[in-house]
């Protein structure tokens, strides 16, 4: 029902206020497999300023420069070469540009997908295999006018937020137990408005001990207490954001305040900076809203759903690999606007599947197969592809963990891990934006992706 | 907002299937079970966690122990010994031996000079399927590293006394009555125990507006298979029912009051409550004086509560 997708190559996005590279363990570089071809006689003539240097400028440089977070600078064909045989690794095994979807399950049609396309590793891949040539180097492209990273990442497409909404400041010691900062701060929002897309950015220094910040809309009450509203976004580390899709709404009530919820997690920075304090850490809430009196269809939301429940059954063996479920099911039509799988440190691969009780199929949506929490992406469908869900069909997402010493995040195999919220901890759910229809918009929609030889629904 | 669908709840259960295991002994979860059969209401096992380690900064090192008894509903009762046991000896015997229903966090702790720094403390349960399940405390993780620093909102673990013991303690390493007391089976016996609370709050937060509650949860930690049963102490008003915080971990199975959790208003004060005891024997009593109606502490975020023993001895 699907399955039908192309790979479309969306705009690449700049990478913002990505977090915590160093906190956490790379990938499992001795066990992984190149899945790339080393270059053959029949492979054309690779150079680095004819072929590699827009590659590298355009997805890796963002990160991989002076003041970014990554470990080196990829800012010249020096840098390159110097690192060639890294980047072919990282690259060939899909590790870097860190966004970790499968290519051969599910969806492949992603706005804000970081992948480079197949094409385009092999051209890497080959140019290592060929000894890394620089080429004319005239023909050397300058480098982009790449933008600050500790700007908002959406403003590319955006401008700057309409509404910024800034944390509390806290410090953080570097050695100790992981803190949950739940500070409440003012929106200022006179009127009731719709979410045209949202961004949440550790500023500075935050950006190494901010694990997760989810945000919630709460209205103040004469009495003291608050109403609760409903969540504005989720945010854990490698996060850039989310974008609604055209005609719906998600809320930005008046008179609110932000309730954030800010985990905060020095990693082990006490290993390298003991005694030291991480201060002043600000987290920043970016809002971008539709006009007063934007008219939508249908409200949309972000919640964990039903994946949260039963999470909390959870257990893992020392030394072993497990594997959970967690199911949702509508009593009304809904679209799946975009998927995030969530856990921590031996969490490493996810899946969502839709089940359909009247036929007894199961569909793939999406499969990461290669999950780090260093990199909480959230997979946003494209708007012709993203999941049309009748009522009653059931979402499934699956989790693996390997709490085995073959998990190069895991910070010790010989301990028994269930649900918690600290780091050390599990947790097995994920974050998806809904859409709720009704029979009637579910049916028009289900109409055009046929009109569309899109299909959605057999 | 549209709803989503009862059938939900009934659809959330979580499968857990374990599909490889190399731990030898500590690695199945029940082998004479499918992997993701459902689970008994009874006759599941009791796991041990290391909760965590604490440099105290006097050149000793505090490692928390805590449980998972997976038996929801059930206490389990594994006395000391073979089956109940910590190695090296020296720690053995700091462990309970009632596990109460559910995932009890930081239930008792070892304090140990730095030269034992880098030595495991292993704890050893052996269920009744004969199965070992073990876990090692250990300071070599800065993921588990645990501290004594106030949390966000400025949250500490509250300070817990016995009158017979002024001193007063803070964290899950606790601090024990100077003597036992003394009861007969079938006789209700006082426990009693001091809590004060230090956290230092913004009282322009709304939320601190007026002092949070201290909540102190009394339990058997040890003793003969016999019960301990509970009733309210005419100290504390009826109204002092529990209040169960999602998250809060401990109590998260109760519904209505209960006479051993005792909701002290303010920042200090004394929970009382009678115990009777149903078989003779020494018993080990545990109130625990948690500060989890704050947004910065609870069970999960390993903060902030303070053990408190008291020996009772009780004969025929």
């Amino acid at each position: 029902m699907v399955s039908v997708v192309t790979h479309v190559r969306s705009i690449r996005w700049f990478v913002a206020g990505l977090a915590l590279v160093a906190t956490f363990a790379f990938q499992a570089e001795a066990s992984a497999q190149a899945q790339f071809a080393s270059a053959n006689d029949d492979a054309r003539e690779v150079t680095f300023s004819g072929d590699v240097a827009s590659l590298i400028y355009e997805n890796c440089t963002v990160c991989h420069r002076e003041g970014g977070i990554g470990p080196m600078e990829l800012a010249s064909y020096e840098d390159v070469r110097r690192y060639a045989q890294r980047i072919r690794f990282q690259v060939g095994n899909g590790f870097m540009p860190p966004y970790a979807y499968d290519r051969d399950v599910g969806i492949q049609a992603l706005k804000g997908d970081w992948r480079l396309p197949a094409e385009d590793i092999q051209t890497i891949v080959d140019w290592v295999d060929q000894g890394a040539p620089l080429g004319n180097a005239a023909d050397v492209p300058a480098l982009p006018n790449i933008p600050d990273p500790s700007e908002w990442s959406l403003a590319i497409e955006f401008g700057q937020p309409d509404l910024v909404v800034r944390s509390t400041p806290i410090d953080v010691p570097a050695d100790g137990n992981d803190m949950w900062h739940r500070p409440a701060v003012s929106t200022g929002l006179l009127v009731d408005r719709c979410i045209r897309a949202v961004q949440v950015k550790p500023a500075g220094n935050a950006a190494t001990v901010v694990h997760h910040a989810n945000s919630t809309f709460q209205i103040p009450q004469g009495d003291g207490t608050v109403s609760r509203s409903e969540r504005v976004t989720e945010y854990a580390m490698g996060k850039f954001g989310e974008i609604m899709p055209d005609n719906v709404c998600r809320s930005a009530p008046a008179d609110s305040e932000i309730l954030w919820d800010i985990h905060l997690y020095p990693g082990g920075l006490g290993a390298t900076a003991p005694g030291s304090v991480i201060e002043d850490n600000v987290v920043e809430l970016g809002i971008w809203l539709h006009p007063e009196g934007y008219e939508y269809e249908y409200k949309q939301d972000l919640g964990s759903y039903g994946f949260e429940e039963g999470q909390t059954e959870m257990l893992l063996a020392p030394n072993s690999k497990v594997m959970t479920q967690g199911f949702d099911v509508f009593d009304h039509p809904v679209r799946l606007d975009s998927w995030q799988p969530h856990g921590h440190l031996r969490l490493r691969a996810a899946s969502l599947e839709i089940f359909y009780p009247e036929t007894g199929r199961t569909e793939p949506i999406s499969m990461v197969s290669n999950w780090s929490a260093t990199w909480h992406q959230s997979h946003i469908y494209q708007d012709d592809v993203a999941p049309l869900i009748p009522a009653g069909a059931v979402l499934v997402q699956k989790n693996w963990f390997d709490n085995t010493a073959d998990n190069p995040n895991n910070p010790d195999a010989d301990q028994w891990v269930n649900y918690g919220s600290r780091t050390a901890d599990e947790m097995s759910h994920g974050w998806i934006a809904v859409t709720h229809l009704d029979e009637e918009g579910f049916e028009r929609l289900v109409a055009e992706r046929e009109a569309n030889q899109r299909p959605i629904s057999d | 907002m549209q709803r989503r669908s009862n059938l939900s709840v009934l659809a959330v259960a979580l499968a857990l299937i374990g599909w490889s295991a190399s731990a030898g002994a500590t690695s199945l979860l029940a082998q004479d079970r499918w992997p993701g059969a459902p689970a008994p209401p009874t006759g599941r096992q009791v796991v041990p966690f290391f909760e965590g380690w604490y440099d105290n900064g006097d050149d000793t090192y505090t490692i928390s122990f805590g449980y998972l008894n997976r038996n929801l509903t059930s206490t389990i009762e594994i006395p000391l010994g073979e089956r109940n046991f910590i190695e090296p000896a020296q720690h053995d015997g700091a462990q309970p031996t009632t596990f109460l229903p559910s995932r009890q966090r930081g239930f008792f702790a070892i304090t140990i000079p730095a030269s034992e720094k880098d030595q495991d403390i292993w704890w050893s349960i052996t269920g009744e399927d004969g199965q070992v399940y073990k876990v090692p405390g250990r300071t070599s993780s800065n993921a588990y590293q645990l501290d004594w620093t106030p949390r966000p909102h400025g949250s500490l673990p509250p300070d817990t006394w016995f009158d017979s013991e002024r001193d007063a303690s803070r964290g899950p390493a606790g601090v024990w009555a100077d003597g036992p007391l003394r009861a007969s089976v079938g006789r209700p016996v006082t426990l009693a125990v001091s809590v004060s609370d230090s956290s230092e709050r913004d009282a322009e937060d709304r939320r601190f507006a007026e002092p949070l509650d201290v909540r102190v949860t009394w339990s058997k930690y040890r003793g003969p298979a016999g019960e301990a049963t509970f009733s309210r102490h005419e100290s504390t008003s009826e109204a002092s029912s529990p209040v169960v915080r999602p998250g809060g971990g401990r109590g998260a199975q109760v519904r209505g009051p209960r006479p051993e959790v005792i909701m002290l208003d303010g920042v200090a004060g004394t929970a009382s409550v009678y115990a009777t005891f149903s078989a003779p024997g020494e018993y080990i009593m545990l109130a625990q004086a948690d500060n989890w109606r704050s947004p910065d502490s609870s069970a999960g975020d390993q903060c902030c509560w303070t053990n408190a023993y008291q020996r009772v001895i009780v004969t025929p």
